[in-house]
């Protein structure tokens, strides 16, 4: 089977996905005792980051796509548990090393460049590498435009109306009127689960 | 695995392009450029600074998540909206 034949996917799934396991990590999070406390700032501002990262390479597809293999690689290593899979990656540097030549030497300097931020590019093949990257590219934008971090950025102070759905389940909901127009009310709506959730910003 | 060696050698200048393009039609400054001038090297370039761009929107937006959920400030509606949604 030749290589064209192959037909690139890059699917992301639904935002509702990356909701939910970025929620579900944030509450472990919370869950630990240390994690509230106000003076060790920058190691929660890393465990969150940390944690938004692992919960998008999860929500987007696990083990099946290398930057986000590489991504929870890494984070298993930070947290020193075993790690699996070292000896492939030597192999596919080696062959990657091999094909370099006959490459425009121009396209080798960007794509080096861009293997400094995929997670997982320094062993990836140049066409690899491009069809990661958009992957990645649609889960980053995924994880930060429209999933968790925007209904909290609506939160964190924009004072416009808006109404915003994570789910698309939503059978029926209500929204309380409240006295104080600067009151934000939040309400949680879910047919079973936790997640469906509706944002609205006064 | 070995099977991987005959199939990289195959891979065409078009596949590449095509990839090129793909990567184009994701990164929100090239879309409006879609005059077709584009050369694969500006896309790499601006791939690779649109990356850097959401990388830097995740460490401000975990800053202000960061300090939100440390609030020891029970009357605030922030906090009571993050309390609701994480419990």
């Amino acid at each position: 089977m030749a290589s064209a034949d192959k037909p690139l996917n890059t699917d992301v799934p639904e935002k509702d996905v990356f909701a939910l396991h970025f929620l579900q990590s944030l509450s472990n999070l919370r869950r630990q005792h240390t994690f509230n406390s106000p003076d060790k700032t920058n190691h929660r501002v890393n465990k969150i980051k940390k944690a938004a990262y692992v919960s998008m390479a999860r929500a987007a597809g696990g083990t099946n796509r290398l930057w986000s293999r590489a991504l929870l690689r890494r984070a298993a290593k930070e947290n020193n548990r075993v790690v699996g899979l070292s000896r492939r990656n030597k192999r596919v540097t080696w062959l990657r090393r091999r094909s370099n030549n006959r490459r425009d030497p121009l396209e080798e300097k960007d794509a080096e460049r861009l293997r400094n931020l995929v997670p997982g590019g320094g062993a990836m093949e140049t066409s690899k590498l491009m069809e990661e990257t958009a992957h990645y590219i649609k889960c980053l934008s995924m994880q930060l435009g429209k999933a968790v971090f925007e209904s909290l950025k609506c939160v964190l102070g924009v004072r416009s109306c808006r109404l915003f759905t994570l789910s698309n389940k939503l059978k029926k909901f209500t929204i309380s009127p409240t006295a104080n127009p600067s009151r934000n009310s939040c309400l949680v709506l879910s047919n079973g689960m936790k997640w469906g959730l509706c944002v609205a910003v006064l | 695995m070995s099977s991987r060696r005959s199939r990289q050698s195959g891979i065409s200048d078009d596949q590449i392009a095509n990839l090129v393009t793909k990567l184009q039609h994701l990164i929100p400054e090239l879309r409006r450029r879609r005059s077709g001038k584009v050369s694969a090297s500006t896309v790499l370039q601006e791939t690779c600074n649109y990356i850097r761009n959401l990388h830097r929107e995740v460490d401000d937006l975990s800053d202000r998540l960061s300090e939100l959920l440390a609030s020891t400030d029970d009357n605030s509606a922030e906090a009571a909206i993050i309390r609701s949604l994480l419990n």
